[in-house]
């Protein structure tokens, strides 16, 4: 046998030694605390909802809306003073012009 | 308890539908997630988060696909975005376990904790796992099922959404390619 078929077969043996692990590989059974807690997940996500206060509940959507209006309000008026500078602009290069 | 009855179970009463699919699927789940994550403790956190993702979406369910299916897509891609996050943060305490052969085969290094592989095998699995991931998407899952978790090609042809015979062709080019990157790996080792 040459050296060259010898590390081939030395190859071969090693990937089949690799690959022949799956077959020992056991399923593991699920312990048994958690199986409980996963029975326990519908009352769990429940109470979640539970906790949570419907007075918390229209604060944030108040603070929320309440945000909204103040940024609506700030944009109307940046834009108010935009225009209002645009007219000044116009003003005073038609005031050189006719210079 | 048929697709349609959970269906519609599921639909009259949420934790009924719920609670049957705890005492039909968890056992599978927890072994999926075992496989995958190659933890005991993540696994058990990714079993609940499954489980979780479940109840929420139960209404959702409407028999497009089968039960199977929807559970194992939702187990895959929860473990997916499990195993991004816990890359993200590279927690303290990685343990890689690779032996002399296995040095460049990847960099994703995991904490492996395998409870279902003996200790002799340790090293060894974890460089068949590594080779298992660096194949694509569909073969790795397709080996996964096969090989490790022991579903039967029809159990996975129901999960895949694919016939029997694509399953058995894919899973001819997974094994296939899997002694491929393991020759190319060993070659390496050795030179």
């Amino acid at each position: 046998m040459t050296t060259k078929e010898t590390d081939m077969n030395e190859e071969q043996h090693w990937i089949d030694d690799i690959t022949s692990v799956s077959e020992r590989i056991k399923s593991p059974q699920m312990p048994a605390h958690l199986l409980e807690r996963i029975q326990a997940i519908p009352s769990t996500i429940r109470m979640k909802v539970d906790l949570v206060p419907k007075r918390t509940i229209w604060l944030v959507a108040a603070s929320i809306a309440a945000l909204i209006a103040v940024n609506i309000y700030v944009s109307n008026s940046s834009v108010t003073v935009e225009s209002s500078s645009d007219s000044f602009g116009e003003t005073y290069f038609s005031h050189l012009n006719q210079l | 308890m048929t697709e349609q009855e959970f269906i519609d179970c599921a639909k009259r009463d949420k934790d009924t539908a719920f609670s049957y699919l705890t005492t039909a699927y968890a056992q599978k789940i927890y072994g999926s997630c075992i496989q995958l994550l190659r933890n005991e403790e993540d696994a058990e956190d990714l079993v609940q988060e499954v489980f979780v993702s479940i109840y929420l979406s139960l209404d959702s369910f409407g028999g497009n696909s089968k039960l199977s299916t929807w559970i194992y897509a939702i187990t895959h891609n929860k473990a997916k975005e499990f195993l991004r996050n816990k890359t993200r943060l590279k927690r303290q305490g990685t343990l890689t376990i690779l032996d002399e052969h296995s040095e460049g085969l990847s960099s994703h290094t995991i904490n492996f904790n395998h409870p279902g592989v003996q200790l002799e095998d340790k090293e060894r699995a974890a460089v068949l796992f590594d080779a298992i991931d660096s194949l694509a998407e569909n073969q790795s899952r397709a080996y996964r099922l096969a090989k490790i978790e022991g579903y039967s090609y029809t159990e996975i042809s129901e999960i895949m959404e694919l016939s029997v015979s694509s399953i058995e062709s894919l899973l001819f080019r997974a094994n296939k390619r899997l002694r491929e990157i393991l020759a190319d790996f060993y070659q390496k080792s050795k030179s």
